[in-house]
């Protein structure tokens, strides 16, 4: 079977709502796939066999976080208006999945999950704890020189630091027991930040809470023509 | 019942604090591709429950085209519900959070009626889960105006008398909108039981004849099946190019669907599931005008195409060659019966597949019909020569795999009566396709094989049965899966003073009533 060569490089900004929070990556994934056959879009496939749709996501979400940032690529095989293909999409999407935006990317860029550096979450929290003793909390653990975890994994436990995951912490608003929680932290490759940690080294493990991703921030590629085209590209930090 | 609107959004409310520390929540929160939310007032509510868990339930195609067919009538809503899982299960009862349907998360006991779908007897000790999760009383004496009504619908329904109990009311036959409110407003009125409901406490058994609800016409393909977002056991759309009658086993001669209107369902399925694979059931006798349709239509769009079994005929699995990427794991044939004249070609046949590109050959058969010996042993003689004609074909890639599932007979079946292989007569099937299919390149698998004679009891089971499955349940049967434990069933049937393996294979004498004597299918 004939591979042609992708014509359009799509980048997806999509929220995850309340009704839909709970499935998982591997769902999110098959849920894109059914969509864009729902939708009639001309995705590429990959060569290789079985042959896949060229869809990919940014970073997982995991399960019962919504979000309003998430961002998904797409390759096509023939160009389309994006106007069109955005309501093509929108008819189609289930209850909790709202496309905020479409954008053109250029073919050459590299994936889009290495790009990912970031993550920025809102965590909204129900507890007693008044303000000025999370503001100290916060602080106190923005202090620290590490944070030793652990996590179980299948039948291993993991031991890791999350200092160096957690890139910033702060206390949004506070109001009778509700308090907005923002964190920046490192989802990458090497290592993802998880809200629950977080939230557990600040002694609020046990509050009922809603997590949202609000944002996710990728490293922008320096200009490909400067570099030649055998080096690796090189990144600037936002 | 007023419209009390009991627990929209209180439920759901709760369900955030629980829902996180499951498995695989998404089972429990809906919103699937094709699901549907009426609004709740001035309806029908009916709630449809198939009592296992969702990733089972979810498959059965009988039970979506249900779903559909009620929504489809605008007096009436339906919605869904299923077991759960243990975590989940143990979170609902410790929360005191009833079983809630997916589509409006409402309390179960908010509905008019539940309607249950009894496939497989293996599931009758789940009806009880379902209640208790309900917080509604087991037994239908004891529950009351203003709790739900419980409706029995499905295969099952042929002899729901293990179940007279349970339920209020069995749709008896075909389901469709016009008999389940009929069913209701008897009910609710203390009005007798309309054509194709048996109402268990309106009559003692014998009082008259119970003709099965048939359908006045055809009814069309399921178009939108439910699309559940979490991996279930079949991640495919199905196509049914013949109905299926509920009653399956009786005989009935299969109505196809014109060619037109079967490719017009694989339009509208693959549109509104966005499924990539599509699995035909049901075989055609203008097949090949299907796939070469199909093949024009969808060759080059990465959409996959299988039936789900193939005649043993080599111009058949030609046919399902043809199709447009073809699935080429495995292709299965259901032989009922290998005589030697006819084995021949049934061998060219599976030789055709290997030669096509298939490598597994997967043989369907049943066994423990009565007088089914020599039978048996022509379909072991076919899978070995099937095996050998794979390893002629394509070497040592060839598999040759058999699955045997246990005969089951049952209510208006053609062994409705009869005998049933118990005993040594039973360790000699099992002997004998143990050693006749084994080797290389060739495998045996039972399917069901432990729990044959508890289906088989329950099919031509009594109302006595009642009680063996609540014991059966209050030992831990609260799922499926639980139930297949069976010494807990022997334990239960010797403590009603039967013997499981007598009551399932005895011979019915023409002089004894059957349970389900005043059936009659049209």
């Amino acid at each position: 079977m004939d591979h042609p060569l992708p014509r359009q490089r799509l980048r997806i900004t999509f929220g995850r709502g309340e009704q839909i929070k709970y499935i998982t990556h591997l769902d999110m994934m098959r849920l894109w796939e059914r969509l864009v056959r729902r939708a009639r879009l001309p995705v590429s496939f990959s060569a290789a066999q079985p042959a896949r749709p060229r869809l990919s996501l940014a970073a997982p979400l995991a399960v019962g976080v919504t979000s309003e940032a998430e961002l998904l690529e797409m390759y096509l095989d023939t160009r389309l208006p994006l106007a069109p293909l955005a309501r093509r999409l929108a008819i189609e999407c289930p209850a909790g999945i709202v496309v905020n935006q479409i954008q053109e990317v250029a073919l050459s860029l590299p994936s889009l999950q290495s790009l990912v550096r970031f993550s920025e979450y809102r965590v909204t929290i129900q507890a007693q704890t008044p303000a000025a003793e999370i503001e100290q909390r916060i602080a106190g653990v923005l202090a620290a020189r590490e944070l030793p975890r652990q996590r179980l994994r299948d039948k291993d436990i993991r031991r890791y630091d999350l200092r160096p995951q957690m890139d910033s912490l702060w206390l949004s608003d506070w109001h009778d027991g509700e308090c907005l929680l923002g964190m920046l932290l490192q989802t990458d490759e090497h290592a993802t930040g998880r809200p629950d940690d977080v939230l557990a080294v600040l002694g609020l493990a046990d509050c009922p809470r809603s997590i949202q991703r609000a944002k996710l921030i990728l490293a922008q590629p320096q200009p490909a023509a400067s570099l030649g085209g055998r080096h690796p590209p090189r990144y600037r930090q936002l | 019942m007023p419209p009390v609107d009991s627990g929209a959004g209180a439920i759901a409310a709760r369900l955030d604090s629980l829902l996180p520390a499951m498995q695989r929540p998404a089972r429990y929160s809906g919103g699937e591709w094709n699901s549907v939310v009426k609004t709740w007032s001035g309806r029908l509510r009916l709630a449809l429950v198939y009592p296992d868990v969702y990733e089972e339930s979810i498959c059965d195609q009988w039970t979506l085209a249900v779903y559909a067919r009620l929504n489809s009538d605008e007096s009436m809503l339906c919605e869904r519900a299923y077991l759960p899982w243990p975590d989940m299960d143990d979170a609902l009862l410790q929360a005191g959070l009833p079983l809630y349907s997916l589509e409006s998360k409402r309390d179960l006991a908010a509905f008019d009626a539940i309607l249950v779908v009894l496939a497989d007897e293996l599931a009758f000790p789940g009806v009880l889960t379902l209640l208790q999760l309900a917080r509604l009383p087991l037994h239908r004496q004891e529950r009351g105006p203003g709790q739900p009504l419980l409706l029995g619908i499905g295969p099952c329904t042929a002899n729901p008398e293990p179940l007279a109990d349970t339920f209020d009311a069995f749709i008896v036959g075909e389901v469709e909108p016009e008999i389940v409110s009929r069913a209701v407003s008897a009910l609710l009125a203390g009005r007798p039981a309309p054509d194709g409901v048996y109402i268990p406490a309106a009559d003692d058994g014998t009082s008259r004849e119970l003709v099965a609800h048939t359908l006045h016409a055809l009814p069309p393909p399921l178009e939108r099946p439910l699309v559940p977002f979490v991996e279930a056991r079949r991640e495919r759309g199905v196509v049914a190019l013949q109905w299926q009658p509920v009653y399956a086993w009786i005989g009935q001669p299969a109505r196809r669907y014109p060619v037109q209107q079967a490719l017009a369902a694989v339009e509208a399925v693959l549109a509104s599931t966005g499924y990539d694979h599509i699995q035909l059931s049901g075989w055609h006798d203008q097949a090949e005008t299907i796939a070469d349709s199909l093949s024009s239509r969808y060759a080059g769009t990465h959409t996959h195409f299988s039936f789900e079994r193939v005649p043993m005929a080599a111009a058949a699995v030609a046919i399902a060659g043809s199709l447009p990427a073809a699935s080429k794991g495995g292709i299965t044939f259901a032989p009922t019966e290998a005589a030697d004249g006819a084995r021949e070609e049934m061998v060219a046949a599976a030789r055709r597949a290997f030669r096509l590109g298939w490598r597994i050959a997967r043989l369907d058969i049943s066994a423990g019909a009565p007088g089914d010996e020599e039978a048996l042993a022509q379909l072991a003689r076919l899978a070995r020569q099937v095996r050998d004609a794979g390893r002629e074909e394509i070497d040592g890639q060839a598999q040759t795999h058999v699955t045997a599932i246990p005969y089951v007979a049952r209510a208006l079946g053609p062994h409705e009566r009869a005998a049933l292989p118990a005993g040594a007569e039973w360790e000699a099937r099992l002997q004998l396709l143990g050693h006749e299919i084994r080797g290389a390149g060739l495998r045996l698998a039972w399917r069901a094989l432990e729990t044959r004679l508890v289906r088989q009891a329950l099919a031509r089971g009594d109302r006595r049965l009642g009680g063996v499955i609540e014991q059966v349940w209050r030992s831990g049967a609260r799922r499926p899966l639980e139930s297949e434990n069976v010494a807990a069933w022997q334990a239960a049937f010797a403590g009603a003073g039967l013997d499981l393996d007598v009551y399932a294979t005895r011979r019915r004498p023409s002089n004894e009533a059957l349970p389900w004597a005043r059936l009659r299918v049209e």
